[in-house]
């Protein structure tokens, strides 16, 4: 989290500098095997986004209409005299009853599977003969590449949606807190009212405004934008109070009576005091987001197909009949799922390392 | 004590998870003769008048009766209330004959007083309805007369077949109960849902005895029902029905598989999930295939100039729309043989005509699909002017083309149709912006503001084609890709008007047939619905059960329907 | 005291006009009205859409129509659903009923596992059990439940008919049962449910015990009461337990919000009939007055949950006092 710390150089608090300081080798030798496992899960899942098309094998929206829900598929390592031809190879799939959607695979060929070949991680000579990794839809689309390409929606809508809800809410109750009064009184009725709102049905509601005819990317902003809205109000107010206490305390009042501004106050003693607290919060509330627009991708109003996000690859599973005969569309699940967890332990241990005195917590 | 709280935790939660047993008292169908079924809402309404949903005529069918039936078999009309008709030779008037034996539930006997009243309730303005417009003969109503106590003559100012089929719809209400209540004005607050069962007095086969919200409807046999079997034994021979009220397919799906309600009809995965099932022993029961889905799902364009012409300019958009070519090309592009396979598991047939071909008596055999086939399209593209410029095809003024396709949401086969279309489109340099909407506001865009560019929609079939009305003239709020207009735009749609006018006024079903052959066949020509597949319907029912034999219009012969007596 | 509570309940008044006037708006936001079902329906001709429109009043500009929602609230008439034809109330005591037994139960399940597990990990912190049961913990609470819901209901399916229901709030017959057998008949529809909307609170309210237990193993009142020579089992239970509990009571009275509708995913996976799956469906047919009158039986429910939980901290915690809460 050291992005963060750097967008605000003028940083200066102990908390922030262990980090700054110690740099990211010692953190890594003092962060326990789960952490470790956190941020190596977190880093491959933004490298998808990041690097889509090259961890993809095919394009995600291709549809092999010859081979809707197939199952996944087992590599095998080739002889060493054929790795001219691929270090892996796999065996076709044959689809033994279309009404059934059963298959077979065809024992008497051979899939090569090439790698880092044709710019991609790994790939085969052509999407007609396909290597399924984890399965294909119902529309004969990789599920693999459905899921790299989906993690750009699901693993950013966190980052967008913090960026929005951490400055929003930090600026806010940093400021309702410092100045107090009216203002505050103001800002606090309408963060009462907003957390107040029933926030997954206000998201329904809005996301059915959202006019067609933009594209999948302005969509995407709008839906993190609507869910930044609901979700700033708790930290501002956690933010306030933290901000209300600072205020008294002795440094402060000596800034003030020396005659700094309110507002070089409030960047350069008000935030810095409580940006410690501010990054574990954020941290923390990254899963909310991910899983926000897994419900929304969910229920359809979400990402639309045929752009993948995890939430709506699930949609598939909605009927318990694609449950029961193709489990592994449940797959982007899991990715949802490692996701979450790992943010909730780097959130844990974030906390733990900026925050020492509530380091039980 | 630390140690102890382990040990209590883990057997509560065995406890826990051992559940309950549930001892059912026997379930002995043949015994109790009841039969469940399944609704996914609630009725909104026991007043059959006052209908506008599904649901509540699903349940109120029982309960109430028409003059006439629906023969689901022949798609004939067959007598119901009235046990025969007679059409006059000038073809202006009806004569109903009503039998003598029908009572209300009450022991009051069914007369002339209560059709006229009904029609006289349908006619009265002031209670929305949805059975005036079929009653309306070129905006005038019909009169209606009792010549005695049961013989009711409808005089008609023209010719118009569509009646018969119209009556079928219109349930009788009785007089001596809801004049007094519509003459005091409260009409439409009559018969609401919060009505105790036991009022509400019709003369159907069933009566309604209990309505729990959101959970159950449950009706019990009139013994006093008029039809008798060839024995002159009584019907219905259940004893009752439990309609539950499951808003989940899905778990209506389960309720059928663990035997807690009697008929199901499967969706294309359960098919052949039921199948397998039954081979394998594990459900008792039957699946058969009655027949296709005897509505149409199609892809439209909008070529409504309200919309795209703006300051006197049109947008690009409508001349693609209107243009023969265009529409002509991308009906080459809809692969129905993979919507088939990948959406409805190969259970469905490629729809060719507006008109289902369960619809025996309307139905054009003699159209040719436009086939699935990219290169055809993209040579018939090429040569009407719609290039390919930087990897994007433009039409013959330069502009490159897209368009929004829309459906509503929360239908799973809509969006993988979708997927599939946009696909062919893009493959051959079309730009599609997909977007599913909430039915609300895909309404308000289709009917109110026209907002729109291409939409997938389903709608329900009927079998007189003049109850579609709405949806074949161009007067119609239905006529989706330019509604409500006051003069026909185009030829074609002028001669459908015309064709729907001729249709109406002969009475002989023959004659009837080419004029709506002829509209099936420009509806075909011009493209102005591009039809996807209809789906082959299902319906799986428990071995038990007897005498049940679905069709797509509907049960034939309902009142047979019994539990095996061991 | 007296005080304090008018205070609390005066502030509320706007709030909930507040609250209520945005999702008012927020619903109109949304092009059409719930009889924009009826448009697309072949038989029903506009002439009736507009009447029935003019019927229910929804022909009338934004505020007149919120005003009188709003007068019709302060005579407790709460409007009439346009889907169900009845009172929003009655539909929504009906539904009720399920939600709170099920919330209830999900909220006992949690608790009666998650004290007592965290007080024995904190106990003994760092042993085997606290490192596989905090793992457990972070795995319960990273877990989306509806996730959760699709694994269970799965699960069911491939256990057959003679485990547990996947789905659904009661049986078909569960009318023709007696008493004892309905009761029975409920639990069984209610495990998984319960086990799935548990897990994740469970979760958390585990390692709240925990942290909680933790921090005060070592504050100064512990140590006196260690140096009084009272045994380390009088030290926790009494002393420390009592302590750590305060946070839980706050956010018992936080949890009465979330007992309307905090759910709706998981019902729609698993098909209860509960609020939030009444809602859910509501706000998409545009059924307003329904969506309006949960949202402020919701609204109110989490306004006097708070208070209530601010109540009952005054009562435990001597350190809290109203003066200081009404600053708050």
């Amino acid at each position: 989290m050291s992005a963060p710390a750097s967008a605000l150089p003028r940083l200066q608090t102990a908390a922030g500098a262990t980090l700054v300081r110690g740099g990211l080798a010692r953190e890594w030798r003092l962060a326990s095997r789960t952490v470790r496992a956190s941020a190596v899960c977190l880093a491959l899942f933004y490298l998808f986004a990041a690097l889509s098309p090259v961890f993809a094998p095919y394009d995600p929206t291709f549809q092999n209409r010859e081979m809707p829900d197939c199952p996944p598929m087992r590599p095998h390592l080739s002889a060493p005299s054929q790795w001219n031809q691929g270090l892996l190879w796999a065996y076709p799939m044959r689809m033994v009853d279309a009404e059934e959607r059963t298959y077979a695979p065809d024992r008497t060929r051979r899939i090569y599977i090439h790698l880092l070949s044709g710019g991609h991680l790994f790939t085969t000579d052509s999407p007609t003969q396909p290597f399924y990794l984890m399965g294909s839809d119902g529309l004969g689309r990789d599920l693999f590449s459905r899921i790299v390409y989906g993690a750009r929606v699901s693993m950013c809508v966190g980052l967008i949606g913090v960026l929005i809800t951490f400055s929003l809410g930090l600026i806010v109750g940093a400021l309702s807190g410092y100045v107090g009064g009216m203002t505050d009184n103001l800002i606090m009725r309408w963060s009462e009212i907003e957390m107040s709102l029933p926030s997954f049905y206000f998201l329904l509601a809005l996301a059915a405004v959202i006019p067609p005819g933009i594209s999948a990317a302005q969509r995407f902003f709008l839906i993190v934008a609507i869910m930044s809205f609901i979700g700033w109000a708790g930290l501002a107010r956690v933010i306030r109070g933290m901000a209300a206490s600072v205020r008294s305390l002795p440094y402060v009042e000596a800034a003030r009576a020396l005659g700094g501004s309110r507002w070089r106050i409030i960047t350069r003693h008000v935030i810095p005091s409580v940006i410690g607290y501010a990054v574990v919060a954020a941290t923390l509330s990254i899963p909310g987001f991910i899983l926000g627009e897994s419900a929304l991708s969910l229920l359809g109003l979400g990402i639309q197909e045929p752009t993948p996000s995890w939430g709506n690859l699930l949609s598939q599973a909605e009927d318990p009949q694609n449950l029961a005969r193709y489990p592994w569309i449940l797959i982007p699940g899991i990715f949802i799922f490692l996701a979450v967890m790992s943010f909730n332990f780097l959130g844990d241990h974030l906390r733990d390392r900026l925050d020492p005195g509530n380091a039980s917590r | 004590m630390v140690r102890r709280i382990g040990p209590i935790a883990c057997c509560a939660i065995a406890l826990w998870c051992a559940g309950c047993e549930v001892r059912r008292p026997a379930n002995d169908r043949a015994r109790q003769q009841v039969l469940y079924t399944a609704i996914v809402s609630d009725p909104q309404t026991f007043n059959p008048i006052l209908i506008t949903d599904a649901y509540s005529s699903e349940i109120l069918g029982d309960v109430f009766e028409s003059l006439l039936r629906i023969n689901p078999v022949t798609v004939l009309p067959e007598p119901g209330l009235a046990e025969k008709w007679e059409i006059a030779p000038d073809q202006k008037s009806i004569t109903f004959h009503l039998r003598r034996n029908v009572r209300w539930f009450d022991g009051q006997p069914l007369t002339a007083r209560d059709v006229l009243f009904t029609l006289k309730v349908i006619y009265d303005p002031k209670v929305p309805n949805s059975l005036r417009p079929g009653l309306l003969i070129d905006g005038r109503p019909l009169t209606a007369q009792a010549l005695d106590d049961y013989t009711v003559v409808m005089r008609l100012p023209r010719p118009f077949a569509p009646l018969l089929y119209g009556m079928m719809g219109i349930q009788v209400i009785p007089a001596h109960i809801l004049e007094p209540i519509w003459k005091a004005g409260n009409f439409n607050h009559a018969w609401g849902i919060n009505t105790p069962p036991d009022r509400i007095i019709g003369d159907g086969a069933f009566k309604l005895t209990r309505y729990v919200q959101n959970q159950f409807v449950r009706l019990t046999r009139n013994g006093d029902y008029w039809m008798k079997d060839e024995h002159g034994g009584d019907l219905p021979r259940l004893h009752g029905k439990g309609v539950q009220i499951i808003p989940d397919s899905n778990a209506t799906y389960l309720r059928y598989l663990y035997g807690q309600i009697d008929i199901y009809a499967p969706r294309a995965e359960e098919v052949l999930a039921i199948r397998e099932k039954i081979k394998s022993g594990q459900l008792h029961g039957q699946l058969k295939e009655i027949g296709i889905d005897t509505g149409e799902s199609f892809f439209c364009f909008n070529r409504n100039p309200r919309h795209y012409v703006k300051n006197g300019v049109a947008d690009p958009r409508l001349n693609w729309f209107t243009d023969p070519n265009f529409l002509r090309a991308v009906a080459h592009l809809i692969d129905k043989r993979a919507i088939i396979n990948l959406v409805y598991h190969g259970l469905a047939v490629p729809a060719v005509s507006d008109i289902s071909p369960e619809n025996k008596l309307f139905y054009n055999p003699n159209l040719k699909d436009y086939d699935y086939d990219p290169k055809a399209a993209a040579e018939i593209f090429e040569s009407a002017g719609y290039h390919m410029v930087n990897g994007r095809r433009t039409d013959p003024q330069g502009h490159p083309i897209e368009f929004n396709l829309t459906t509503a949401t929360g239908r799973p086969e809509s969006d993988q149709i979708c997927a599939i279309f946009k696909q062919d489109l893009e493959n051959l340099g079309i730009k599609v912006n997909y977007q599913p909407l909430e039915f609300t506001t895909l309404v308000e865009k289709l009917d109110a503001t026209f907002d729109w560019d291409c939409v997938l929609m389903g709608l329900t079939g009927t079998i007189d084609p003049n109850e579609g009305s709405n949806f074949y003239r161009s007067s119609g709020n239905l006529h989706l890709w330019n509604p409500d207009q006051k003069q026909p735009a185009t030829p074609w749609e002028a001669e459908i008007d015309h064709l729907m006018d001729l249709g109406a006024a002969e009475m002989d079903p023959a004659k009837r047939v080419p004029y709506y052959w002829k509209i099936q066949q420009i509806l075909h020509d011009q493209l102005a619905v591009m039809l996807t597949v209809r789906r082959k319907e299902y319906v799986s029912w428990t071995d038990s059960l007897e005498f049940y034999q679905p069709k797509v219009w509907g049960t034939y012969k309902p009142e047979w329907m019994q539990f095996k007596v061991n | 005291m007296t005080r304090f509570l008018i205070r609390r309940l005066l502030n509320m008044i706007p709030l909930i006009v507040g609250i209520t006037f945005i999702s008012f708006l927020a619903m109109s936001l949304v092009p059409g009205d719930y009889l924009s079902n009826l448009k697309m329906n072949p038989k029903i001709s506009p002439e009736i859409v507009h009447q029935l429109q003019a019927q229910f009043g929804l022909d009338k500009p934004l505020l007149v129509r919120y005003a009188k929602w709003l007068w019709g609230v302060l005579h407790l008439d709460f409007g009439f659903s346009l889907k169900y034809r009845v009172s929003v109330t009655s539909l929504i005591a009906a539904r009720a009923f399920n939600t709170v037994i099920l919330a209830l139960a999900s909220m006992i399940f949690a608790w009666m596992l998650a004290i007592p597990i965290g007080i024995v990990v904190a106990v003994r912190q760092n042993s085997i059990w606290d490192r596989i049961l905090s793992f457990l913990a972070f795995f319960g609470m990273s877990i989306p439940n509806f996730f959760l819901a699709f694994l269970m209901v799965y699960f069911a399916m491939w256990m057959g008919k003679d485990w547990l229901p996947p789905g659904g709030t009661f049986s078909v017959d569960y009318n023709s049962l007696d008493f004892v057998n309905r009761v029975a008949d409920r639990i069984n529809h209610l495990i998984l449910p319960v086990f799935v909307l548990g897990v994740a609170g469970m979760a958390g309210l585990m390692r709240l015990m925990r942290s909680q237990i933790l921090e005060l193993k070592n504050s100064d009142f512990v140590r006196t009461a260690r140096a009084k020579g009272l045994s380390e089992r009088v030290v926790i239970y009494k002393h420390v337990l009592r302590n750590a509990l305060n946070p839980f009571i706050t956010m018992a009275g936080y949890s009465l919000g979330d007992l309307l509708g905090g759910a709706a995913l998981v019902e729609a996976v698993m098909n209860l009939q509960g609020l939030g799956l009444l809602l859910l469906d509501a706000v998409r047919s545009l059924d307003i007055y329904l969506v309006m009158g949960s949202v402020l039986i919701g609204t109110v429910l989490l306004l006097l949950g708070n208070l209530l939980a601010d109540l009952a901290l005054v009562a435990v915690d001597p350190r809290v006092d109203f003066s200081s809460m009404a600053s708050q």
